[in-house]
This record gives structure tokens, C-alpha cells and sequence, in this order.
């Protein structure tokens, strides 16, 4: 295997002429923090755009910068759909910004390019990472390390909850006090909920991560794994993937189309059942304002295979500080002062977002039922493949789960199709 | 018939010919045959555009013929290509025979008919999203259906949402090669019914091959690189039915950092191109004969 | 015959109402006030301008909307220069290089820029210019379609007329300027109209060469009306709306140019 020097080839290729003084401005002589100095200086943060997060992250920059006021934040909200293509070329071009709140799962692809700065424990004026972690819940930082060595501080964690439609269950004749605690009763009333266009459980298609989180409980619960990292193999052609591939097949109707997906079914009854995060109690009224928690629908933990082990999935975001950073002690400092616990109460009333320190579940907010069920679900959550190629593991994973919801091949063939692009994208 | 080229090459013109030409040289040079030449190289290398390129040889071929996904990405290019060529061409002949005649009325409906054409693409697709929504127009006009959420609609969806877009365009450009023919061929197309069509298929169809290669040529080559309606409508699914070769080496490069890949993907979709190239080349130098 | 006339023009009619209705349909969910009925085809209130001034005050849009006028004039006028004096030069001088550009330009005319995005990515990102108004402007300085354009307009040019202007002593680029460029008007136009267009529509390039927001145009602020649960149809359609006008505008002042300069490639002979 022979490397060419990529610089002189396409630098001499393609750039003959170009170069342009413009290339070379810099930013320079801006004040950075550190402990001596204190927090101070300009933090370029990059967050995606969700309208009651801009408004409160700005209203908690502005409160900050009273605070500390040699420091500026610079935010920016960046449509979802575009946060991570957006990131990947900032930190390509060598100008990224200094923190970044980004889904964990892709954590891995940024710590393995050397993108990523490792957590200090010292900027939060704790002696090590152990103590660091003691101020945070249990499994607070799964989803946030890499080959042992932990990235970022968790918000907006979450695991999955089973939402149900108390009015649906009514119709139907069944208890709404009584949501179903295994998947064979989720599938059985699944059969009575479902009458002409309306439909049990209805899964969340077409969209990587939610694709996962749905499936990762059935495979998992059954003692499987979706891939297994450290052999590198996926695990889907196994008797348990294919069970819980058939299984995912025979729930809901993936015609049914919403601008909203599965949230949208949900809000308008079209489904009565939804696998989903906490954050959903305060969707689903935004959707449909005559649906009201705990009287339209409810929320239960996660279902379990009857005599197997409970398993629930989650998802963390995590505040990163990029390796390249230009003021990494003040973003640090930001994220530390974001994390007191006036803030996370704050924040979880605000935006439904939980920064799981410990003892987040006592908090004012955190007193609702789903709260209530993160909590209890938090040690056997599982936050799924930790791998730098998690984008296109888990498009496979997408495109297996569809063509069997979609009945265009046996759960075994999309299992062994599965299986092979694993073998090749980890090669 | 151009007599310049029978005159010898004058210093001063040679000087005046290069000095114009200078500045398209270096863009060409510098942004289509150099990239070309650098693609064709990294479509040899796993590069993640983190390290330097590594030289894997034919590994991304090979990667590629064994892969499905490549070859299900073909098969939708085809089927689009196809049904974006060949629906919209005829649709528009038959709609540019009667609308190529003159009078007041025609010449604003093909004013309008044209609109769409001239709509960014964009801000269509946008509308189309709208349009194949649950209780959007497509579900109004021809009930309730799974028009982007089903493998076996969505193609079909994009589609019609291309073939309306283009076909105005194919409309004017007919128009205009209708109009260039000689007025005696619409005159005796419009004695009577059953001779209007043997004329328009043993006279007029002949007379407009120039039209008819120069539409397919730009036709097929649009079709081949589109993306936006895959990218913004289905994002390529449900189940990849949507995903066409621009999608894939998109994804490829920009979602998965397949950089090398994604190059060999860019050559193969080169080579396609360039066969409709020669074509279309062919055409374009026998003007100069 | 009469008859057959009249239910051909009916018949004509009716395929445009087709063609337009998705206009139609666009301007009434562009004014609708909510998302609550989105067949388009009825006017259920008329918000049309609250969404509009939503649109325009709420974010950053009119920003997206200025780079968006900014990118695609630059781009148009510098690619109608560059294509003007190449265009010329390959029909009516003869020049070392000039087969070579040709075929260059034929051969780039069908390629898709997928081909080479990867490379200029790269080669852009190793100058510096990704994140920056010259890098979404250089990859699109001249086009294979602007060059071939003018080229084929240019070969109809009456030779007498350049061989008169030779005779009294006037020099090439004299020639080129006073007498060529304002003959080929109808091609040029053409051309800013074509790149202003593939200008205001280039959503791939600005998606992955811009990643600061003060940098982004309009069909990526359409592209990013998704919320992370779901978009709001009434105002990204109201902004699709705003987005198709001033192209629209801009071909229906110069349509005759453009139909001319268009269908030059395919009646030609």
C-alpha cells in the first residue's frame, strides 16, 4: 500500500493560480481563557435549530455573558438535516467552531478522526474523571466515550418509552391503566387496535436514528446485537435478529404518511402506540393541541420480551470542544455552568431537555411520569453500536428493517444482506 | 460555410484568439480536467479526507460490482432516465404540433406552458413535498395514496413531478423546430385527420431529427445527473427505490466519508456520460463540415 | 374542421390548467394561515403576506436571499464574459489550443459536476476557500453550455461583416468588441439567464462548501425549513413562492432571447 501525498498531488492538480491572499486571513489576537485568566474571549457554538432551545440557549448566552463579561458566545443554529455535513466540512477545512452539541453516535467518527478534544476533568475543578462522573447520573457518559476515553457532557439524554392513546384504548375496549408490558401483548393489542386506517403500534421509518431506537430493544431483549463491535460482525442473521426483524415486520403499516411521521400518526390517533423519548409528552400536545397528556395518552416503559430481561434504547447529545479549539477552558467553563442544577431545572421546564446530573430526577420539572421512567430505565439502557462508520451501519440497518416492513424480501435475506454490508463497511 | 477558416492563421489573431479564449482555458483546465484526472486517481484510494489518500487499487470497483446497493442505484437511474427521456418527449411533441401554429391565443400558451421550465428546481421540489402529502393535491385529485412512503409509488411520484417540470421546456425547442420547417408540411397536416397523421409521422418526425437528437442528448444527460428532486423529496428511499447514481456517490462522499469510493462511483457515472458525450459531439462537429 | 380546431385549442387549454394548477396550488398554501388543509386547491383565509413578513423578519432570510442575488449575479456576469470572448474566439478565430478547448467544452457540456466535486472540494478546502464567497463562485465561472452557446450563435455571424471591419484596419479584439459582442446579444442574454438560474437553483455546491450560515443561499434555507420534528408547509411554501419570482421575472422580461438562444443547438443546420 503506497500513500501518496495527497497535498502535492490535488494541491498541484487542481489549484495551479488560485491561491488567494483571502486564504490566509486569520482571526488572531483575541483573548482565550484559562484558570489563570478566567473564563474570557469569543466561543463559536454550533447547536441545530429547534425554536424552544435557540430561545433558551440565547437567553442563557445573555445571562452568562452578565456573568462572565469578557466572555461572548457565539451561537448558531443549524438546521438538523445539515448539522453534521455542515461540521464534517467545518472541521475538514481546519476551522471548526470551539463547541459543538451533536448526537452521541456520532461521536465516534469525530474521536477516531482526531477531531474531537478529550473531557478535562481539571476545567471542571474536579480532581478526576471518577469524581467528574459521580456529579452525573448512572450511565450518564455511555453514549459518550470512545475506546474508553470519555468526549463530551450528556444533554438532552433520553431513553425510550412505550406512548400509548388512552382514548384509542378505551375505543378498543381495553384498560388504559393497563399498557401492555411485553411485545407479544404489544402485538395481541396491537390486532384489536387495528380497525380500517388506523393501526397499533406504528413504528418511526426512514430516518437513521429512530430506525435503531425502535429496533434495538426487540434485538437486544432478545439477547442479540445489531452489530458486534469488537468482532466487527453484524448480528442480524442470527435466530435472534431474524425473530426481531419478523416481529418488526408485523407492526403497523409503513404506507401510512405524515409530514411529521410517526409522531404525526400518533398525535392525530392514527396509531395508538409509539416507541419514543420523553420529549414526546410536550410534541404531541404541539401537534394536536386536543391531545392531553395523561388523558388522550400516556407513557409506559419500554416493553420486554415475556421471561426475557428488560432492555430499553437511548440516545444522548453531548457538548463536544472541538481539538482545534480556539478558547476550549471558556467553552468548557460554559458547559460546567450550564450543567448547575438551577440551570438543568430551567432548561428541562423549558425545553424538555435533560442533562442527566445526578439527582436530575428530584428537580421541580423532572417530576412527570416520563421523567419518572428515564430514570428508572437509565441502568439498562443501551445507547447501541458505538463504531466511527455508524452513519452507514445503520443506513444498512435502515434499509434492512424497510425492505422488511415493506415485504420486499424475508426477514432472513434482509438479515444476511445486512449482515454482508457490515462485513464490508467495517473491512 | 465559414469562410474564415479557409484564410491562413494571422499572428494577430492567434494572439487575439488565445488572449480570448485564455480565461475558459484555465476554468476548463482547472475545474473539469484536472478534477477528472484527480477523481479517476482517488477512485483508486480509501480517503476519508482526514489522511492522505491510500492507494487500494481496484478495491472500490471490486467493492462496487459486488455491491446491491450500486447496482439497485443503477436500475432506478435507468428506469428514471428512461421514463423522464421518453414520456416528456412525447408529450411534448404532441402538445408543440397544434401549439407551433400561429395565433394570438398560442403564442401565450406557450408562454405559460413554459413556466415551470423556468421554475428553480428548489423551490419546486418544495411545492411537490407539499403536493404528495397526506390530503395534498395528489391525494385530492387521485385519492388517498402512499405516493412518497411506498417503494413501488415514490419513483413513480418523482416522476411526474420531473416530467411536469421539463416538459414545457421540450415544448419551446419543438416549437421552434416546428416553426423552422416549411409551412406547406402543417398546411398538409391540416387537411384532414387520418393524412395529418401520416404526415406527421412520414414527413415532420423526419424533418425534426436534428431537434429530436439535440432534445434526447440534453434530455438523458439531465436526467443522468439529476439530484435535488431524490435528495429533497424521498432523500432516496423508501428502501433505496429513489436513489439514483448522484444520491449514491452524494451519500457516499458526504454522509459515510467514502471519498474514494464515491470517485469511483464519479468515474463509472463518467464514463455513462461520456458515451452520450460522443454522441452529442458528433452532432455538434458536423456543423462544421 | 372547424370543430376539430376548436377542441384542439380546448384541448390545449385544458393541458396548460394542468401544468399550471401546481402553481395555482402553490399561492394557495402559501397563504394559507395553518397547515390544516393542504390540498391547495381552495383558499382558506388569505395570510399571504403575514407569512411573507414571518419569513422575511424571523431569521436570517433576507440574508440568504441577498447571497443568493449576490452568488448568482457574479456568477452570470463573469460566466457571460468568460464564455463571450471563448465562445468567439472557438467560431471565428483560429488559435493554438482552439480544437483542444473545444472538445474540453463539449465533453464538460454533459458531464454531471458530481464528477468533479470531490476533487474541488478537496482542492478547495486545501486553499481556504470553502466557507468563503470566492469558493462558491469559482467552481462556476464559465460553463460548457455558455461557451457552446455563444459559439453557435457566433458561427452565424456574417463573415463579410468581420472581413469589412479587417479590411479597414480595425484589430481583433477591436472586432470582438464593437462588432461581435453587440450582434451576439441575444446569446449572452441567454446565458445570464442560464447561469442565474443553475445560480439561484445550486443547492448541492453551497450545502457542502458553505458551512457558516452568513454564506447561505436561498435553496438551502428551503431545504431547511425541516424542523427536527417536522416543517411548518404554509411559510416554506410562502418561501418557495418568494424564491421562484425573480427568476420568473427575469425570464418573462427576456423570454424571447432566451427561446432563440436555446433552441439555436437543436434547429441548427
Amino acid at each position: 500500500m503506497t500513500a501518496i501525498p495527497r497535498r502535492d498531488l490535488l494541491r498541484g492538480a487542481a489549484l495551479l493560480g488560485l491561491a488567494s491572499p483571502l486564504a490566509a486571513c486569520g482571526s488572531g489576537g483575541e483573548p482565550v481563557g484559562s484558570k489563570e485568566a478566567g473564563p474570557q474571549g469569543p466561543v463559536i457554538a454550533w447547536m441545530h435549530h429547534e425554536e424552544a432551545n435557540d430561545k433558551y440557549f440565547n437567553a442563557k448566552i445573555a445571562e452568562y455573558q452578565r456573568q462572565f463579561p469578557k466572555v461572548t458566545i457565539k451561537p448558531l443554529y443549524v438546521p438538523i438535516a445539515n448539522l453534521d455535513t455542515k461540521l464534517s466540512t467545518a472541521f475538514t477545512t481546519g476551522s471548526p467552531p470551539d463547541l459543538i452539541k451533536v448526537g452521541a453516535w456520532t461521536l465516534a467518527e469525530r474521536a477516531s478522526k482526531g477531531q474531537v478534544a478529550p473531557l478535562p476533568p481539571a476545567e471542571f475543578g474536579a480532581g478526576s474523571l471518577d469524581e467528574l462522573k459521580s456529579r452525573f447520573d448512572t450511565n450518564a457518559f455511555a453514549a459518550l466515550t470512545y475506546k474508553d476515553q470519555v468526549y463530551g457532557v450528556p444533554i438532552d439524554f433520553n431513553s425510550v418509552h412505550l406512548w400509548y392513546r388512552r382514548d384509542r384504548f378505551e375505543q378498543a375496549g381495553l384498560d388504559p391503566d393497563k399498557p401492555p408490558a411485553t411485545w407479544e401483548e404489544v402485538e395481541e393489542l396491537g390486532r384489536k387496535l387495528t380497525t380500517g386506517s388506523q393501526v397499533g403500534l406504528q413504528w418511526q421509518l426512514a430516518d437513521n436514528i429512530w430506525a435503531m431506537l425502535n429496533f434495538l430493544p426487540l434485538i437486544n431483549g432478545l439477547g442479540g446485537r445489531i452489530v458486534d463491535e469488537t468482532s466487527g460482525r453484524g448480528g442480524l442473521n442470527t435466530p435472534e435478529g431474524i425473530q426481531a426483524l419478523e416481529y418488526y415486520g408485523r407492526q403497523g403499516n409503513p404506507r401510512l404518511s405524515d409530514p411529521v411521521g410517526a409522531f404525526g400518526l400518533f398525535a392525530k390517533g392514527t396509531s395508538a402506540m409509539l416507541v419514543s423519548g420523553r420529549f414526546t409528552s410536550s410534541l404531541i400536545p404541539a401537534l394536536n393541541p386536543k391531545a392531553k397528556l395523561g388523558e388522550t395518552f400516556d407513557s409506559a416503559v419500554v416493553p420486554s420480551w415475556a421471561g426475557k430481561e428488560k432492555v430499553a434504547s437511548g440516545y444522548s447529545w453531548g457538548w463536544l470542544v472541538a481539538k482545534k479549539a480556539k478558547n476550549p477552558y471558556t467553552a468548557w467553563h460554559f458547559v460546567n455552568w450550564l450543567s448547575s442544577s438551577a440551570n438543568v431545572d430551567q432548561q428541562l421546564s423549558a425545553t424538555g431537555l435533560v442533562t442527566p446530573t445526578a439527582g436530575w430526577q428530584k428537580l421541580p420539572s423532572a417530576r412527570d411520569k416520563a421523567s419518572q421512567q428515564l430514570e428508572e430505565q437509565l441502568p439498562y439502557t443501551d445507547f447501541g453500536p458505538v463504531l466511527p462508520q455508524w452513519t452507514e451501519t445503520i443506513k444498512a440497518l435502515l434499509d434492512a428493517l424497510e425492505s422488511v416492513i415493506h415485504k420486499q424480501r424475508p426477514a432472513k435475506d434482509a438479515a444476511a444482506a445486512f449482515d454482508a454490508a457490515v462485513a464490508r463497511i467495517l473491512k | 460555410m465559414t469562410r474564415v477558416m479557409t484564410r491562413s492563421m494571422t499572428g494577430s489573431e492567434a494572439r487575439a484568439g488565445a488572449g480570448l479564449a485564455a480565461p475558459a482555458i484555465v476554468y476548463f483546465v482547472l475545474f473539469w480536467a484536472l478534477p477528472a484526472l484527480a477523481a479517476l486517481y482517488l477512485s483508486f484510494t480509501s480517503y476519508d479526507l482526514s489522511g492522505t489518500p491510500e492507494w487500494v487499487g481496484l478495491e472500490n470497483y471490486r467493492q462496487m460490482w459486488a455491491n446491491d446497493e450500486f447496482w439497485a442505484s443503477v436500475r432506478v437511474t435507468l428506469l428514471y432516465t428512461v421514463f423522464a427521456v421518453g414520456p416528456t418527449i412525447v408529450i411534448a411533441l404532441v402538445v408543440a404540433v397544434p401549439l407551433a401554429k400561429p395565433g394570438r391565443l398560442r403564442a401565450w400558451l406557450r408562454g405559460l406552458v413554459f413556466i415551470p421550465a423556468v421554475m428553480p428546481l428548489v423551490g419546486a421540489t418544495v411545492l411537490w413535498q407539499v403536493i404528495y402529502s397526506t390530503g395534498g393535491l395528489a391525494d385530492t385529485l387521485a385519492g388517498a395514496h402512499p405516493w412518497l412512503t411506498d417503494s413501488g409509488y415514490a419513483i413513480w411520484a418523482l416522476l411526474v413531478m420531473v416530467i411536469w417540470k421539463y416538459v414545457g421546456l421540450y415544448v419551446i425547442i419543438f416549437v421552434a423546430g416546428l416553426q423552422a420547417l416549411s409551412a406547406n408540411v402543417f398546411e398538409a397536416a391540416a387537411i384532414d385527420g387520418a393524412r395529418a397523421l401520416r404526415t406527421f409521422f412520414l414527413v415532420t418526425v423526419p424533418l425534426l431529427r436534428r431537434t429530436f437528437t439535440f432534445v434526447i442528448v440534453v434530455a438523458v444527460t439531465g436526467a443522468m445527473q439529476s439530484f435535488v428532486p431524490a435528495y429533497l423529496l424521498t432523500k432516496g428511499g423508501p428502501v433505496n427505490a429513489t436513489q439514483v447514481l448522484p444520491l449514491y456517490l452524494y451519500n457516499n462522499a458526504f454522509s459515510y466519508s467514502r471519498f474514494g469510493y464515491a470517485s469511483a462511483i464519479a468515474i463509472v457515472l463518467l464514463v455513462a456520460l461520456l458515451v452520450f458525450a460522443f454522441t452529442q459531439f458528433k452532432l455538434i462537429r458536423s456543423d462544421e463540415e | 374542421m372547424r370543430i376539430s380546431r376548436a377542441l384542439t385549442t380546448l384541448a390545449l387549454i385544458g393541458f396548460v390548467a394542468l401544468m399550471l394548477l401546481p402553481l395555482y396550488s402553490m399561492v394557495v398554501l402559501a397563504s394559507a394561515p395553518d397547515d390544516s388543509d393542504l390540498s391547495g386547491l381552495r383558499f382558506h383565509g388569505f395570510a399571504l403576506f403575514d407569512n411573507i413578513g414571518q419569513i422575511m423578519t424571523d431569521g436570517r432570510f433576507p440574508r440568504y436571499l441577498l447571497n443568493s442575488v449576490l452568488i448568482a449575479s457574479a456568477v452570470s456576469v463573469l460566466d457571460v464574459a468568460i464564455s463571450a470572448a471563448a465562445g468567439y474566439a472557438l467560431a471565428r478565430l483560429r488559435f493554438p489550443g482552439r480544437a483542444a478547448l473545444l472538445n474540453l467544452v463539449i465533453i464538460a457540456l454533459s458531464l454531471t459536476p458530481a464528477v468533479v466535486m470531490i476533487p474541488v472540494f478537496v482542492a478547495l478546502s486545501e486553499i481556504g476557500w470553502l466557507n468563503s464567497y470566492q469558493g462558491l463562485i469559482a467552481p462556476f465561472l464559465a460553463s460548457a453550455l455558455g461557451v457552446f452557446l455563444v459559439r453557435q450563435f457566433a458561427l452565424g455571424i456574417p463573415a463579410q461583416m468581420l472581413h469589412a471591419a479587417r479590411v479597414d484596419g480595425a484589430g481583433e479584439l477591436r472586432i470582438f468588441f464593437l462588432i461581435a459582442v453587440p450582434l451576439l446579444r441575444p446569446a449572452l442574454l441567454t446565458v445570464l439567464l442560464l447561469q442565474f438560474l443553475a445560480q439561484w437553483d445550486n443547492l448541492i455546491w453551497p450545502l457542502i462548501a458553505a458551512s457558516e450560515q452568513e454564506l447561505w443561499t436561498l435553496p438551502l434555507a428551503l431545504s431547511s425549513f425541516e424542523g427536527e420534528h417536522g416543517i411548518v408547509y404554509h411559510l416554506q411554501t410562502a418561501a418557495a413562492l418568494l424564491s421562484i419570482l425573480p427568476p420568473l421575472a427575469l425570464f418573462a422580461l427576456l423570454q424571447r432571447y432566451y427561446v432563440s438562444g436555446l433552441t439555436l443547438g437543436g434547429i441548427k443546420r
